[in-house]
C-alpha cells in the first residue's frame, strides 16, 4: 500500500470509529449534564445492551435489525428503573451515587456472567462484509454503526434544542432549582435521560458486538473512552462532544497503528488525567464550576 | 421525602434481585455437583492413602479411596476448556472405578478427582493448592496458567506432591528438573509444551512453502516464548518474519494490527490466542478483503472444537473457514488407544479433543499406572517409576524426557495439523496421517 | 484499659494461638488473606471513611509495593530486576515496596488534590489502570514470578501477617485519637469550615494519602509474598472493589468496620464454595443493599453500644 493510501485508509477507520465514540460519549454527557453524577455504570449498560442485543437475535431468534430496537427499549427501561429505584434514593451524596453506581456496575457485570456465562460470544450482525472503494476498504459494519451513531447523534441535538421536553433537560441541567421552581419534575427528566442514555449506549453496543466480540466486562473500555470524550469536549456542550468523539478516534486509530495496540489503551487514561488536571473544561467546552 | 409506596416497591426489587442472585447461584452449584465432585467427601481420617490393610478379598469401597488433585478453570475465561480437561480425567477415573479400581498392594482402592478451581487470578490458585494438600491428594494433575503453577510449586514440591501439568506449557517448569532436581524432581508434564506448539507453526510454513510470515499473539508469557522458539525455527529455514504483535489480552478492535498485515502482505500469519479472546481477531481478519485470503494457522487454541467452529460461522459466515491448529492428537490412530477412546468420548460428550480431554484422561493413566507399578504412593518411589513410563496414551506413546517434559516427535507425542473447511475438519499433516491437502483460503 | 481494648487484647491472643491449637492448611491460607485485605480496606477507610475523600485507585499502591518488592526479591530474570548484590530480608523488601509506593502516590497526589469530587475518582480510577498496562506492557500479563517464599512456611507468613495487622491498626488508632485525627475528620464533615477554622487543607489531606497510601503498599507487598507473585491483576478494579465492599459492609468510619468486613468476606469466601464462585456478585448485592438502606455498614447497631467518644 502507498502512504498515501494507508493514511487515508486510517483517516477513513478514525472517522467511523470516532462516530460511534461520539454516540457513547453524549449519553455519558447527558448524564453528567443533567444529573450532575458520576455513573459508573454506563459501561455496564452498554455490555447489558449488548447481550440484549445477542438475546434477541441469537437465543430469540429475532431477525437483526429487530433485536437491535428491542435492544435499545429493553435498555431505555433498564435506565429509567435504575434511576427511578436506586439512584434517586442517595442522590443527595455525591460518594453515594458514585459507590452505589459502581456496584450496580459490578452487579450488572456479574449478573450477566451468571446468566450467559463468561465466554465471549459471537453474535450475527445486521451487515458482513466490507467494500472497496477507491482502494480504501470499509468495513460495513462499523459504517453501519457510523451511519447510525450520527443519525442518532443529530437526532438528540435536534431534541435537546428543539423541542419541549428537549428544553426542560436543558433546564435541570443548568439549574435543578430553577427547574423545580418552572414546574418540572427533575426526577421524571433524570428518569428519562438515564433511559436515554441507556439506549445509545446499547445502541452502540449492538452494532459493535458482532465485530468486536461480547463479554461481560466489555463495558469498561468503552466507559473510559466515553469519559475521555466527555471531557474533552467540554461537559456541558453536545456539539463539542461530537466534534471530540471524531477527533479521539482518529488519535485512537493513528496511535494504534503506529504505535500498537497496548499503547492505545494507555494513551486513553493518560488524555483523561492529563485534560481533568491540567485543563478540566476540555478543549472545545464551556467553564464547570461544579465537577 | 419519599414515599411509603416507594420505598416498598424498592425494597421489593431489591429484595427479588437479591433472592433471585442467590438462588441462582445455589441453582448453578447444585448443577456442578454432578462433576465437580468433592470436597464434601473428606474421608474420615484425612483420607489415608497408604492405608496397608492386608486383606486379599477387599471390595474397592472398603480400602482408602484415593484422591487425585485437579486443577483447572471453573471461573474466568477458560471455563470450558476447564470442563472438558475434567471429562477427560473423570472419563479415565470412571474406567479404573468399573474395573475394580486401583489395586496395589494387594488391595483395590476406589479413586476420586478433587476438583479445584485455577480461577483467572493467582490468590484463586494459591488457596486451591492448599485446599489440595489438606485433602492430601496422592498427585495433583491440570494447572491451566503457567502463572499458577509458579505460584503454587514451592508449596506443593515442598509437600512431595507429584504435578502433572496438562496445559501450563512453559518450558520453563519443566527445565526446572534439570536445574534443581532434588527439589523439582515431582513435576511432570504430560502434553505439549510451548517448543512443541511453536513447532506446528513451523511445520505448516514449511508445509505451505511460505517466504515470510506475521504473528499477532495475546500478552502472555507461553505466547512470548512460543514466538520464540517459532522465530529460532524459521530462521534456520530462511522464512522471514515480518513482525510480531503482542496483544493486551482485552483487546477487541484488531483493526491496526489487521491493517499492518494487509499492508505488510506475509506468505501466511501465525496467531496464538488461548480462548475466545482470539474469536474478534478472526472475525475481523476474515472480514477484511485482503487480509482473508492470506493463510493463517494457530498454535493451539480454542480452534479444535466444533461448535466454536460452528458459531463462528453462524455468526459471521465463512469466519472459520480455512483456517489451521496446530494440535495435539485427533481423531486419527496415533496409537491403538486413541480412536476408541475418541468414539467413547463422543458418544457422551459429543465431540473428542484429544489435547483437552485426551491428555488429562492420560495423565490420569500414568499417575495411576505408576502407583500400580510402584506399589505405593509415596512420591519418592512413585518419581522413580513415572520416569521410567511407557505407556500407549490417547494423545500418542508417553516417555518423559530428563525434563519430565513428554517426548514431543513422532511415534511419541504428536502434534497434526488440522483445516477446518466449511464446518468440516481435516488432518493435513503429517503425511502418514493426512486425510487431504491444505486447500488455501479463496 | 476500657473494654474495647480487651476485647482487643483477647483476640489477638486467640490469634497467636490459633496455629498451635486450630491448624489446618486453610485456615490458615483463609487469614492470610483476611490479613492482606484488612490492611488494605483499612487504607481506604482512613481516606474516605475518615477523611471523606472518595478515591477509588487504592489499587495503585497496592500493586506497585508488590512490584517493587517482587523486583527486590525474585530470582527469575525480568527487565528492571533490582539486584542488590545480597539477599534483602523479607521485612526490608516490603517496606522498601511500600515506601516506593507512598513515594509515587505522592507525586501523583499533589495535581490530584487540586481536583475534587467527580474528577477526582475518574483521576484515581485511571492511574491504576495506566500502571496497569505500563507494567503488562514490560513484564507480560502474568508479572514477575517467582517471588520467593517470603519465609520458609506459611505458619511464619502467618505470624508475619498477624504482627503486621496488628501494627497497622494500632498505629491508625493512635493516629486517630491524635489531633491529626481530629484534623482528618473535620475535613470529612465539613471541608470549608475546617478551612475557615485555620486547618491546611491540603496538607492533612496530602498526610491522609500518604499514611492510607503506605499502608495498601504494606498489604499489597505481604499479598505478593503470598502468592510468590507479583501479578497485573493487583491493579484490576475488583480488588478495589473487594476492599471497599470490606469497608462499607463492615462500617465507614470505623475503626473495627474494615477487620470485621473484610473477615465476614474472606472467610465467606474461603468456606463457601457458592459465595467464592460468586463472590463479586453477593458482595455488589451487598453493598448495594448498603448503600441504600444502611449507610453507616453493619457494624453501626452495635458499635452504639460501646461509643463513649467517637472514634
Amino acid at each position: 500500500m502507498t502512504d498515501l493510501a494507508l493514511i487515508a485508509q486510517l483517516i477513513v477507520n478514525g472517522l467511523m470509529a470516532g462516530g460511534t465514540y461520539a454516540i457513547l460519549a453524549i449519553g455519558l454527557s447527558l448524564i453528567f449534564g443533567v444529573m450532575n453524577v458520576l455513573n459508573v455504570s454506563y459501561g455496564a449498560l452498554y455490555a447489558l445492551g449488548g447481550y440484549f442485543g445477542y438475546t434477541f437475535s441469537v437465543l430469540l431468534g429475532q431477525p437483526p435489525l429487530a433485536s437491535l430496537f428491542l435492544a435499545m427499549i429493553a435498555s431505555f427501561g433498564i435506565g429509567v428503573l435504575i434511576e427511578r429505584f436506586a439512584i434517586e434514593r442517595v442522590k443527595g451524596n455525591v460518594n453515594s451515587v458514585i459507590l452505589l453506581t459502581f456496584g450496580l456496575a459490578i452487579l450488572i457485570e456479574q449478573l450477566i456472567t451468571l446468566i450467559y456465562s463468561g465466554s465471549y460470544q459471537a453474535v450475527p450482525g445486521i451487515i458482513q462484509g466490507a467494500i472497496v472503494i477507491g482502494g480504501i476498504t470499509v468495513n460495513l459494519p462499523r459504517f453501519m454503526a457510523f451511519v447510525v451513531s450520527v443519525a442518532l447523534s443529530l437526532l438528540l441535538i435536534v431534541f435537546v434544542y428543539r423541542t419541549k421536553i428537549g428544553s426542560a433537560i436543558r433546564v435541570v441541567a443548568f439549574d435543578q432549582e430553577l427547574a423545580l421552581l418552572r414546574g418540572i419534575s427533575v426526577r421524571r427528566i433524570s428518569m428519562l435521560t438515564l433511559g436515554i442514555s441507556s439506549m445509545l449506549a446499547a445502541t452502540a453496543a449492538a452494532l459493535l458486538a458482532p465485530l468486536l466480540s461480547l463479554y461481560p466486562a466489555v463495558g469498561w473500555n468503552p466507559l473510559l473512552i466515553a469519559f475521555v470524550v466527555v471531557v474533552l469536549g467540554g461537559m456541558g456542550s453536545l456539539g463539542g462532544t461530537v466534534i471530540a468523539g471524531v477527533i479521539y478516534g482518529l488519535v485512537d486509530v493513528f496511535t494504534g497503528f503506529y504505535l500498537g495496540s497496548e499503547w492505545r489503551q494507555i494513551t486513553v487514561l493518560l488524555v483523561i488525567v492529563a485534560v481533568l488536571l491540567l485543563r478540566p473544561q476540555g478543549i472545545l467546552g464551556k467553564v464547570v464550576e461544579r465537577v | 421525602m419519599k414515599s411509603a409506596v416507594s420505598n416498598i416497591v424498592t425494597a421489593a426489587i431489591v429484595i427479588v434481585v437479591l433472592v433471585g442472585s442467590v438462588a441462582g447461584t445455589y441453582y448453578a452449584t447444585s448443577g456442578q455437583a454432578q462433576t465437580v465432585t468433592i470436597r464434601s467427601t473428606i474421608t474420615q481420617g484425612g483420607g489415608g492413602a497408604t492405608s496397608t490393610v492386608t486383606n486379599t478379598v477387599t471390595a474397592a469401597s472398603q480400602a482408602a479411596e484415593i484422591k487425585i488433585g485437579f486443577i483447572t478453570s471453573l471461573t474466568g475465561v477458560a471455563t470450558d476448556v476447564g470442563k472438558q480437561m475434567i471429562q477427560g480425567a473423570q472419563y479415565a477415573v470412571d474406567q479404573i472405578n468399573n474395573g475394580g479400581g486401583l489395586c496395589y498392594a494387594g488391595s483395590c482402592h476406589k479413586v476420586s478427582l478433587d476438583i479445584v478451581d485455577n480461577g483467572d487470578t493467582t490468590d484463586i490458585a494459591v488457596v486451591s493448592a492448599n485446599k489440595l494438600l489438606q485433602d492430601q491428594v496422592v498427585g495433583v494433575i491440570g494447572f491451566l496458567y503457567t502463572g499458577s503453577v509458579f505460584a503454587t510449586q514451592t508449596a506443593l514440591m515442598s509437600h512431595k506432591v507429584p504435578i502433572l501439568m496438562t496445559s501450563a506449557s512453559a518450558v520453563q517448569l519443566t527445565n526446572q528438573v534439570l536445574t534443581n532436581y532434588s527439589q523439582f524432581k515431582y513435576m511432570f508434564r504430560v502434553g505439549s509444551n510451548d517448543s512443541g506448539l511453536a513447532y506446528t507453526g513451523f511445520s505448516f510454513l514449511q508445509l505451505i512453502n511460505a517466504k515470510s510470515f506475521y504473528a499477532i499473539a495475546e500478552d502472555f508469557q507461553y505466547a512470548h516464548y512460543e514466538m520464540g522458539f517459532l522465530g529460532n525455527f524459521t530462521k534456520s529455514a530462511n522464512i522471514q518474519s515480518l513482525g510480531v504483535d503482542f496483544t493486551p489480552f482485552s483487546a477487541t478492535d484488531y483493526s491496526s494490527e489487521i491493517l499492518k498485515i494487509v499492508n505488510l502482505h506475509p506468505s501466511a500469519v501465525v496467531g496464538s490466542f488461548s480462548g475466545d479472546n482470539g474469536f474478534a481477531f478472526l472475525k475481523q481478519y476474515k472480514a477484511d478483503p485482503v487480509a482473508s485470503h492470506i493463510p493463517i494457522m494457530f498454535l493451539g487454541g480454542p480452534w479444535g472444537s466444533k461448535s466454536t467452529i460452528d458459531t463462528l460461522n453462524s455468526a459471521q459466515p465463512g469466519s472459520a473457514d480455512y483456517i489451521v491448529d496446530g494440535t495435539l492428537g485427533w481423531n486419527i490412530p496415533l496409537t491403538k488407544l486413541t480412536s476408541p477412546f475418541c468414539q467413547a468420548i463422543e458418544k457422551t460428550f459429543s465431540f473428542c479433543n484429544i489435547g483437552t480431554q485426551g491428555v488429562n484422561y492420560d495423565a490420569v493413566q500414568v499417575l495411576t499406572n505408576a502407583i500400580r507399578t510402584a506399589g505405593t504412593t509415596d512420591p519418592d518411589a512413585l518419581v522413580k517409576v513415572l520416569e521410567q513410563t511407557d505407556l500407549a496414551g490417547a494423545s500418542g506413546r508417553l516417555v518423559f524426557t530428563a525434563a519430565h517434559q513428554v517426548l514431543l516427535a513422532p511415534g511419541f507425542t504428536q502434534l497434526p495439523l488440522i483445516e477446518w473447511i466449511k464446518g468440516s475438519v481435516y488432518v493435513i499433516y503429517p503425511p502418514n496421517f493426512a486425510q487431504q491437502a491444505y486447500v488455501r483460503p479463496p | 484499659m476500657n473494654s474495647r481494648q480487651a476485647i482487643a487484647v483477647v483476640l489477638s491472643a486467640i490469634f497467636f494461638t490459633i496455629p498451635v491449637i486450630a491448624y489446618s492448611i486453610l485456615l490458615i491460607n483463609v487469614l492470610i488473606l483476611f490479613f492482606a485485605f484488612a490492611i488494605f480496606a483499612a487504607s481506604w477507610d482512613l481516606i474516605f471513611g475518615y477523611t471523606g475523600q472518595l478515591t477509588l485507585g487504592q489499587t495503585f499502591p497496592y500493586g506497585l509495593s508488590g512490584f517493587v518488592s517482587a523486583l527486590l526479591v525474585t530470582n527469575y530474570p525480568v527487565p528492571w530486576k533490582i539486584n542488590l548484590g545480597f539477599n534483602i530480608s523479607p521485612i526490608a523488601a516490603l517496606l522498601i515496596g511500600a515506601l516506593a509506593a507512598t513515594l509515587a502516590s505522592s507525586v501523583l497526589a499533589f495535581p490530584a488534590l487540586r481536583v475534587k469530587g467527580n474528577s477526582l475518582v475518574i483521576v484515581s480510577v485511571a492511574t491504576p489502570l495506566i500502571v496497569q498496562q505500563l507494567f503488562i506492557k514490560i513484564w507480560g500479563e502474568e508479572g514477575i514470578p517467582q517471588v520467593s517464599h517470603l519465609v520458609q512456611d506459611t505458619v511464619q507468613l502467618y505470624y508475619f501477617g498477624l504482627v503486621l495487622t496488628i501494627l497497622v491498626y494500632l498505629s491508625l488508632y493512635w493516629i486517630l485519637r491524635t489531633s491529626i485525627g481530629l484534623r482528618f475528620r473535620a475535613i470529612r464533615e465539613d471541608e470549608l469550615a475546617a478551612q475557615t477554622s485555620g486547618i491546611n487543607i491540603v496538607r492533612y489531606k496530602f498526610l491522609a494519602y500518604s499514611i492510607s497510601s503506605f499502608y495498601a503498599g504494606l498489604a499489597g507487598s505481604y499479598f505478593t509474598f503470598f502468592t510468590s507473585h507479583a501479578d497485573p491483576t493487583m491493579f484490576s478494579l475488583s480488588v478495589m472493589f473487594q476492599g471497599a465492599s470490606m469497608v462499607l459492609v463492615g462500617g465507614l468510619g470505623t475503626l473495627v468496620g474494615p477487620l470485621v468486613g473484610a473477615f465476614l468476606l474472606t472467610f465467606a469466601s474461603g468456606y463457601l464454595e457458592y459465595v467464592s464462585t460468586y463472590r463479586l456478585l453477593l458482595y455488589a448485592a451487598a453493598v448495594i443493599i448498603i448503600i441504600m438502606f444502611l449507610p453507616k455498614g453493619l457494624m453501626h447497631p452495635f458499635l452504639e453500644r460501646f461509643r463513649r467518644k467517637a472514634v
